[in-house]
């Protein structure tokens, strides 16, 4: 019952404390919702390009026009971890921004003076930490697989340039078979994670500071 | 120069509304996996009749400029089947405003064909005169699903940099990419309705990168 009352002040009282539109934490919201689009972005990059090299392997594995999907393997695999390094960086630059944005917004809880008002702020920027901590986990987990497959890929494309012939392609079939297989879990794996992303983009923008 | 100018603006105006690109499969499925998965992220699409639909049609959707009129879009088409969802049919549209209601910019654009007669139409590569086909905009993601909306020829989802545009559908046409559908299927004559019925079967090297096309779709 406490909440209503506080709730009403805080919409009255808003704009005397600062937590107008030019608020630090909005301001630093705005920016980090803008990051995790450009991160969704690389994402859906970073996924059509592994749709390209399982295509080239599973040409390559049928031994249809070999050489020329082995060429593309080879780029496709290079633009695939040129995104990825994209990707870590921007997922550092919203990591970042998460901070300085749980920092300006604790500053502004501590210069209100209503007592109902600071608490309900805090539980928010605790849920906001909370959320957050949530999707930073997945994003390490998916991260992670990233690079194994990267490496696996890789693994794959030596292998490849030291011997590249039908009989070394047959060999190779249980080490594309795992890599496919890893592929297909790490497409599904980041469109949950561009799920949570998008839902977390949304906090972000309607939670900081308000 | 100025001439020059003007003889390619007059050689661009008689232009009759072609596609300027047909993509491969191979290009197209990512292509379409990503313009479905933001849809379905964004709850623009309803899943609820995505479960309903006899088909699918997944498409980029380019006016050339205002004024002009036309545009070129380059997709997939898909039927649904007692097995699940078929392999894919590369498509390219021509002509007409499908989906464009401003003109001289880039459209993904998701149909869900709600009768075998629609996936029928789609895949003969038909003309759609402006009148000929019962479109609307879909329901929103989450939002319940009634008779009308099943029993329909098609349900319509647009999105573009992330606004919603209207519904404005009609004389242009389906044109079946014979030629990308034999270079994937690996088959020369290979037809739609083969494919769309599964008598055409999706190569085994292909599959992996198709999966992610039937998940969301399936999930």
């Amino acid at each position: 019952m406490k909440t209503l009352p506080a709730l009403l002040a805080l919409c009255f009282a808003a704009p005397f404390l600062g937590l107008t539109q030019d608020s630090d934490s909005l301001n630093i919201a705005a920016d980090q919702a803008l990051s995790m689009n450009k991160l969704d972005d690389l994402m859906g990059r970073a996924q059509k390009r592994l749709s390209y090299i399982m295509t080239n392997l599973g040409e390559l594995s049928d031994n249809n026009d070999a050489n020329n999907n082995f060429d593309k393997f080879k780029e496709n695999l290079d633009e695939l971890v040129s995104i990825r390094s994209d990707i870590k960086d921007r997922a550092e630059k919203v990591r970042d921004l998460q901070g300085k944005r749980i920092a300006a917004w604790t500053k502004e809880v501590s210069g209100m003076t209503d007592k109902d008002m600071r608490k309900m702020t805090n539980d928010q920027i605790d849920a906001a930490k909370a959320d957050f901590d949530t999707l930073d986990k997945q994003l390490r987990e998916v991260g992670g697989d990233a690079n194994d497959l990267t490496t696996l890929l890789q693994d794959l494309k030596k292998y490849f340039a030291s011997s590249f012939s039908p009989d070394s392609i047959k060999t190779s079939q249980p080490m594309i078979q795992k890599a496919t297989a890893s592929a297909q879990e790490m497409l599904k794996d980041t469109d949950a994670l561009r799920d949570a992303i998008s839902k977390s983009k949304q906090k972000v923008k309607g939670t900081s500071g308000a | 120069m100025k001439t020059l100018t003007r003889l390619a603006l007059a050689v661009l105006l008689a232009m009759p509304g072609t596609s300027l690109r047909a993509e491969s499969l191979d290009k197209l499925i990512p292509d379409c996996a990503e313009i479905l998965g933001r849809m379905k992220r964004e709850d623009i699409i309803n899943m609820d009749l995505v479960k309903e639909a006899k088909g699918i049609v997944i498409l980029n959707v380019t006016g050339f400029s205002i004024g002009i009129g036309g545009s070129g879009g380059d997709g997939i088409l898909m039927s649904k089947t007692e097995k699940g969802w078929s392999g894919p049919v590369a498509i390219t549209t021509d002509g007409g405003t499908l989906g464009i209601d401003v003109g001289g910019t880039d459209n993904d654009i998701v149909i869900l064909l709600m009768t075998n007669g629609a996936v029928s139409k789609w895949a003969a590569g038909e003309h759609f005169g402006s009148s000929s086909a019962s479109a609307v905009m879909g329901p929103k993601g989450g939002a319940a699903v009634d008779a009308t909306m099943k029993t329909r020829d098609f349900n319509v989802y647009i999105w573009n940099k992330g606004a919603k545009l209207g519904v404005n559908f009609g004389g242009f046409d389906v044109n079946i990419n014979n030629e990308g559908n034999a270079n994937y299927y690996d088959k020369p004559l290979v037809s739609a309705k083969d494919i769309l019925n599964n008598v055409a079967e999706v190569p085994e090297s292909k599959k992996a990168a198709l999966t992610r096309v039937y998940d969301l779709l399936n999930k």
